[in-house]
């Protein structure tokens, strides 16, 4: 289900890409695309690849469940009675582009790729989640998320406060989700 | 040790939670600001997105992080005379992180096909 909803992207990104190797054909640049800017492979075709991290889910605030998918090296919390990580992995989703030579033109193609796809990870009796995006550290997480997932707090503040603690100066970004009853 | 202290737990009492108001939230936090030459060697770091849809009883969320070693193709601008235009934007993992979300939200929230 999830692969579907990507390969959307891969639809909307393979039109475009298309529309920009025409355009730089227009411009006469193709050889500077093909032999200066982009990869080549031995077999003539130039392939570039874009990845991300992708962390989600869908949460129903009436029956209380909560379906999460995770690639890449972010993580979360879910606040069941035995709290659950969402845990990190190495299976991020990437985008291929790829301008194979056919017939004496280019064809342009963009395929999506994620390793071990997986469907949503099922939940009930949720309380509230927190999702935290990797960093610069990319192994530091798993245990940070361990550790939040065997602590007490008092109340969500306190939990909210120790991920944006964790968010502190630094060159690298951070994102963080976070949802609970009031 | 008590089990009790030893998990995430809340004071929050569990019950009739459904009939409580739902609080959502994204933070997300651009980094430190570079130098122009740091911004040169390094352009596709800050990719990191995140968004919520709710409505009703169901909340959709996402988080996504560009992979900063990917390299971008550059927005096209648009040439007079030209017949065609350009695509409006360029190739980067700050591109795809959106995108993904945005799908992610579109296929499971709004029943985009």
């Amino acid at each position: 289900m999830i692969h579907a909803a990507f390969s959307t992207v891969a639809a909307r990104w393979q039109e475009r890409f298309a529309r920009y190797v025409s355009v730089i054909e227009a411009r006469g640049l193709l050889e500077t695309l093909t032999e200066e800017i982009l990869p080549k492979s031995g077999d003539g075709t130039n392939r570039v690849d874009w990845s991300a991290t992708f962390t989600g889910g869908v949460f129903n605030t009436q029956e209380r469940t909560l379906g999460a998918v995770n690639y890449g090296y972010s993580g979360g919390i879910v606040m069941t009675a035995q709290p659950a990580v969402i845990t990190p992995n190495t299976n991020l989703v990437t985008l291929w582009a790829s301008l194979t030579p056919e017939e004496g033109r280019l064809r342009p193609a963009v395929t999506l790729s994620v390793d071990n796809p997986e469907g949503l990870r099922r939940f009930t009796n949720v309380e509230g989640f927190a999702l935290i995006s990797d960093g610069l550290d990319r192994y530091g997480i798993r245990s940070r998320l361990q550790t939040l997932a065997t602590s007490r707090f008092e109340h969500f503040a306190q939990l909210r406060r120790e991920l944006l603690e964790g968010s502190g100066l630094s060159r690298d970004d951070k994102s963080i989700v976070f949802g609970h009853f009031l | 040790m008590n089990r009790a202290h030893t998990q995430l737990s809340f004071a929050t009492a569990a019950e009739n939670l459904s009939e409580r108001p739902f609080l959502a939230e994204a933070l997300v936090s651009a980094g430190a600001r570079r130098s122009a030459q740091e911004e040169k060697e390094s352009p596709e770091l800050c990719e990191d997105c995140a968004g919520i849809c709710f409505a009703h009883d169901q909340v959709v969320f996402w988080l996504a992080d560009g992979a900063s070693d990917c390299n971008p193709l550059p927005r096209l601008q648009r040439r007079a005379g030209e017949n065609t235009p350009p695509p409006s934007a360029g190739f980067n993992v700050r591109l795809l992180a959106n995108d993904l979300g945005q799908a992610f939200v579109e296929h499971l929230f709004l029943g985009a096909p």
